[in-house]
């Protein structure tokens, strides 16, 4: 390792890490709006070191490692902890880091005189602190540790405002979830160090290269690695915590559930790329996961009318996109509509943070409109975002979307796995992103005004602190989608950045005819789904916004296509039932048997005071059964021997 | 028959013979009714002298110098001496929150010191065993101390019960052992270990069934002391029932002996018939108590509303997670298991300190609306509970996760890859009764009810405990390390 610049931005971590420790520790003594300054400084200083070790990178090809310590030898493998940075983790660093700040700093005007305002701060920068761990890491080992870390913080602060209602069990759900796609991640690491006998990220991708092409352990370490990524990033089917994790204060939602957490899964697989690219099988599910998701959600996202749950499966659609692309094998255009993601859906989140401040907390879309005159910043930068997303051309969503749907095109990775479906789900899914988000944008910021005069009376424009990071990542939302121009005409400078640290997949190449075809496509794709919008909002004339959600598909739609409906049957129900079962035979007779001993009928009765009584000769007799099962088998087969 | 001149090595023996002696002092203390908290710094201090003792065992065991005697029916190798030195944690916490909480729970009787040591010696000599007799012996030792400590607080109709129904199932688990311990001898002609691996190991050997039979009851036996299902139906009532600091000591010290016992027979002689006929046998059973340990213990914690109950049931599922490292016992299993027991002793520890600083005045009140609204009125409690119950639910960065991480892996490199998969899908199950107390200390209103000043000694349990959680979870590789490079007598059968 050489002592450089590059190696400095290992502290960024560290220094989120210290604000989180200050303002946890001393918070409680530090005013407003001093601790919010310290979080954001802190972050702040991370671009800062990242920016100038991304400068100081440039050119170079090897990776940097900063070695931490070792941790643990297990089986004669000495596993040590590291931060790999390279083109893949300062990109992301940047983006976290970055965009991070900006949310930070909003933040200050958002929380304004919470009572826990120092609480907030502290959260928010532990959970840059993981996910810094989380795309740094150099090994799979350090990485969960991220990966757990943004999840902990993630229910932390989803139950943020614990007082009011549900907020707190959405946060549960969110977290358990999760660690259903964390016993992914923990399996795959399992069978990588069982393949492979290394955690360590180089190396297990080296090691890909001796194994064949559609290798059975390969596959099942991409699938599994796929279930982690389905937890992380809300796909289906474990999507359902991400709608209700918009529970949490906008600017989390902004930079946990739209800008970086939820794309760690995309994350993961390019960084995996080599065990994707080996599985066109492992690669195919990934695809097709992704596009499911990024159609069903888009289908949903029309019927909602809370502000923040259109964006919400907004997401949950865009992800699905990104899951495409890294499923055809074009990794670098996933981590391209990662960064251009990042951007416009955390402007539109903050520009929906900024209406909900203004409107006293009102987040039913059915009752704004008309804010855009009131709100000029807010209004105009909701704008830039919208048509970002909506893929209109020479803006940032365009060139990315864009690229995903000519990759998917061009497929040869999943061609066997139907790469033609692939593009038209998304293209119909590109048309309804377009349609819901300019529905949105006309609902909340065009037309007659619905409020209430109570709220009417207080809409104001957000304090300066709130509308510069609303204009910086409107900037950004133009200007990020000119890092990746169309490769076949354009110079793309994502796609070679990202070239050595990413496996290398073959694309056809059509004639120059059929991609500038493909391009138009894309364009009359967001003028489609343009027109579809102002259809579905004017449709309606007098009262275009109330009938929102209204009718059978509607209502399928809004209650997220069902899945929540079909998990309380299949999965809670079960388990609560097994849970209760298992009461039976073991339930505390000091407390509630003899209770239940009374009213309990019929055999269940029997049963349940045989097993249940906390009667010493109950237990020994159940004793006595195992020791009885244990001795049969070992004589019956012993006599059958 | 005229033993050979270096039979005897009393320095094997010196963890023990402290304790004991540490025991008789404390006793006398209590014969001549020197005050208590006194008595709890003598039993401190001989805990200390016993851990010197044992650490310079483990040092000549790093160097490939362990210490050999007794023909290996008493061992001092580095097995042995780590699980020493766990017990001897577990016994120091279990005294610090003792003496907490004694006076206030009407445990203040002088004989609880002594009894806690004395127990605490039995538990060297189980985790020490090479021989069958030797086991036994240290076994009772270490129960009889605990049975009686289970029922300390008298007219307590709980209390009462949990050491009465301890005692009866806990001697019926004896008869069990016993029987065990008769067959097996019946069929290999010896008690040592060392012995009776080779001897079913020998060409020749026929009575494979016997064998088996000695060993299944062997099992059920040490099964009971450790929790697996169906041996456990105890574990909560009696872990609910006992004084906290007896919940602690019986949590952390009992199952570390009891494991470490079960260990090394799995490593000797179970393994020994594993290679012969029906070799299969043991093996496919150990890992069905286990599977269903795994399931009953984390679905039976999902229900209970008392967090004491909660962290019983939660015992239980730790056992069989450690059941995994049991299925790797000759292999990398017994070295998982000790790091798994380090942890699980801090941080269960940790968890009953916290309990015990929160119940009622008559140790009784444990339902988990008590924990409401803790972040704001002990933040310093609430920050201890919330890291030692994100460990035991096997998060990183701590002590629980680098367990469970050792635990898995032992286990699948030994093949059993879907009980591995089994125990990673039940700790999904896991991290929701835990982060059930969690979310109540964090997110739920505080109903403004004073809890009494935190005593120091439990003040320096806690951050014994949650200090050890994290500094065992970022660092394991120190600890794992001792323990990996040292000897091992009593391998290679």
């Amino acid at each position: 390792m050489t002592q450089d610049v590059v190696s400095w931005a290992a502290l960024a971590p560290a220094l989120a890490l210290l604000g989180a420790l200050v303002n946890g520790l001393l918070g409680a003594r530090l005013r407003e709006p001093l601790p919010g300054i310290v979080a954001s400084v802190a972050v702040g200083a991370g671009f800062v070191l990242s920016l100038v070790a991304f400068f100081a990178f440039a050119g170079r090809g090897e990776a940097v490692v900063v070695p931490l310590w070792d941790y643990l030898a297990v089986s004669g493998v000495e596993l040590a902890l590291g931060f790999h940075l390279d083109q893949l983790s300062l990109l992301m660093m940047l983006v976290i880091t970055g965009v991070g700040a900006l949310i930070h700093v909003y933040s200050i005007g958002y929380m304004h005189a919470d009572s826990g305002f120092a609480r907030y701060f502290a959260y928010l920068n532990l959970f840059v602190a993981a996910m810094l761990v989380l795309v740094m890491a150099d090994s799979y080992l350090l990485m969960f540790v991220g990966w757990e870390g943004v999840g902990v913080c993630s229910y932390l602060l989803i139950a943020f405002w614990f007082k009011q209602g549900t907020n707190v069990d959405a946060a549960r759900k969110a977290y358990i979830v999760n660690r259903i796609g964390d016993a992914g991640f923990l399996l795959a690491m399992f069978l990588m160090f069982r393949t492979f006998g290394t955690l360590d990220v180089a190396a297990v991708n080296a090691a890909v290269g001796a194994f064949a092409f559609g290798a059975g352990a390969i596959t099942a370490i991409g699938l599994l690695l796929l279930v982690a990524a389905t937890g992380k990033s809300a796909q289906i089917p474990l999507h359902v915590w991400l709608p209700d994790a918009m529970a949490g204060p906008t600017p989390v939602s902004a930079l946990i559930h739209a800008a970086t957490m939820v794309t760690a899964g995309v994350y993961l697989i390019a960084r995996a790329s080599p065990i994707f690219a080996t599985s066109p099988e492992a690669s195919a599910a990934v695809a097709w996961v992704g596009a499911a998701t990024a159609l069903i959600a888009a289908f949903v996202a029309f019927a909602q009318t809370d502000i923040k749950r259109v964006l919400a499966y907004s997401t949950i659609s865009q992800l699905g996109f990104m899951f495409v692309a890294v499923g055809v094998g074009a990794y670098s255009v996933a981590v391209f509509h990662l960064v251009t993601h990042a951007f416009f859906k955390a402007l539109l989140f903050l520009v929906a943070g900024s209406v909900i401040h203004a409107l006293g907390g009102e987040q039913d879309v059915r009752r704004m409109g008309g804010l855009g005159t009131r709100m000029r910043i807010t209004g105009t930068t909701a704008l830039v975002g919208t048509l970002a997303i909506a893929g209109v051309p020479l803006l940032a969503g365009f060139f990315s979307k864009d690229a995903i749907l000519v990759h998917t095109f061009s497929s040869t990775l999943v061609e066997d796995y139907g790469a033609y479906f692939l593009y038209a789900v998304l293209l119909v899914s590109a048309v309804m992103t377009a349609g819901y988000m300019f529905r949105w944008y006309y609902t909340v910021f065009c037309g007659a005004e619905r409020l209430s005069k109570a709220t009417g009376a207080a809409v104001h424009e957000s304090p300066r602190v709130m509308t510069v990071p609303l204009v910086v990542l409107a900037v950004g939302s133009v200007l990020t989608g000119y890092l990746g121009l169309p490769a076949f005409a354009f110079p793309n400078w994502i796609e070679g950045w990202l070239a050595p640290v990413t496996a290398a997949v073959t694309f056809t190449h059509p004639a120059l005819w059929i991609e500038w075809l493909l391009l138009l496509v894309s364009v009359l794709a967001a003028a489609l789904g343009l027109g579809l919008g102002y259809w579905a909002y004017h449709l309606q004339k007098g009262a275009p916004a109330a009938r929102l959600g209204v009718g059978r598909l509607a209502a399928f739609g809004r209650s997220g296509a069902g899945f929540d409906a079909l998990y309380r049957n299949a999965v809670v129900g079960p388990t609560e039932g097994t849970a209760g079962a298992l009461s039976i035979v073991d339930r505390d007779i000091l407390d509630r048997g003899m209770a239940s001993g009374v009213t309990a009928a019929g055999l269940l009765a029997r049963v349940t005071t045989l097993w249940q009584s906390g009667f010493v000769r109950a237990y020994a007799l159940a004793m006595l059964c195992g020791v009885v099962a244990l001795v049969l088998v070992v004589v019956v087969a012993g006599v059958r021997a | 028959m005229t033993l050979p001149a270096d039979f005897i090595v009393v320095s094997i023996l010196g963890p023990a013979i402290v304790m004991l002696v540490f025991a008789m002092i404390t006793l006398l203390f209590a014969v001549f009714q020197v005050d208590r908290s006194a008595t709890a710094s003598m039993a401190l201090v001989g805990v200390g002298t016993a851990a010197v003792f044992a650490l310079h065992l483990l040092m000549k065991g790093q160097q490939g110098a362990a210490e050999a005697g007794f023909g290996l029916r008493y061992l001092g190798d580095t097995p042995a001496t780590a699980f020493t030195l766990v017990i001897l944690l577990g016994t120091a916490l279990a005294i610090l929150v003792s003496e907490a909480d004694l006076s206030r729970l009407g445990l203040d009787h002088p004989e609880y010191y002594p009894l806690m040591l004395l127990s605490a010696t039995g538990a060297i000599v189980l985790a020490s065993a090479g021989d069958l007799i030797t086991l036994l012996l240290g076994l009772e030792i270490m129960s009889l101390a605990v049975y009686a400590l289970a029922a300390w607080r008298q007219g307590s109709r709980q209390s009462e019960e949990a050491g009465m129904k301890y005692f009866l199932l806990g001697a019926f688990a004896s008869a069990l052992l016993i029987y065990g311990i008769a067959l097996t001898f019946g069929a290999g002609g010896r008690f040592d270990y060392a012995g009776l691996a080779a001897a079913f190991s020998a060409p020749g050997f026929d009575a494979h069934v016997l064998a088996l039979l000695g060993a299944v009851l062997l099992l059920a036996g040490l099964g009971f002391k450790v929790a697996f299902a169906p041996f456990h139906q105890w574990l909560p009532d009696v872990y609910t029932g006992a004084p906290t600091p007896v919940t602690t000591f019986m949590s952390v010290v009992v199952k570390t002996a009891a494991f470490a016992a079960l260990l090394r027979i799995a490593s000797t002689v179970f393994a020994s018939l594993g290679a012969g006929p029906l070799g299969e046998l043991l093996p496919i059973m150990l890992g069905i108590l286990i599977g269903a340990t795994l399931i009953v213990g984390n679905f039976g914690a999902l229900l209970q509303s008392g967090v004491k109950r909660m962290l019983a049931y939660s015992a239980v599922a730790h056992a069989g997670y450690l059941g995994l490292a049991v299925l790797a016992a000759d292999t990398v299993g017994t070295n998982a298991a000790i790091f798994y027991l380090t942890a699980y002793t801090l941080m269960t520890a940790g968890a009953f300190a916290v309990l015990s600083a929160i119940t009622n005045a008559d140790d009784r009140g444990d339902e988990i609306e008590r924990f409401a609204g803790l972040a704001a009125r002990r933040p310093f409690l609430a920050a201890s509970l919330a890291i030692v119950l994100m460990s035991l639910a096997g998060l990183p960065p701590f002590a629980g996760f680098v367990g469970k991480l050792l635990v898995f892996q032992a286990a699948i490199s030994a093949g059993y890859v879907a009980l591995a998969v089994l125990g990673i899908a039940t700790s999904v199950v896991a991290v929701v009764y835990y982060a059930r107390v969690i979310t109540y200390m964090y997110f739920r209103e505080s109903d403004q009810e004073t809890i009494r000043p935190l005593a120091p000694t439990l003040r320096i349990a806690v951050v014994i405990a949650v200090v050890g959680t994290i500094a065992l979870g970022i660092l394991p590789g120190f600890w794992y390390g001792l323990v990996e490079r040292g000897q091992v007598l009593l391998a290679g059968f």
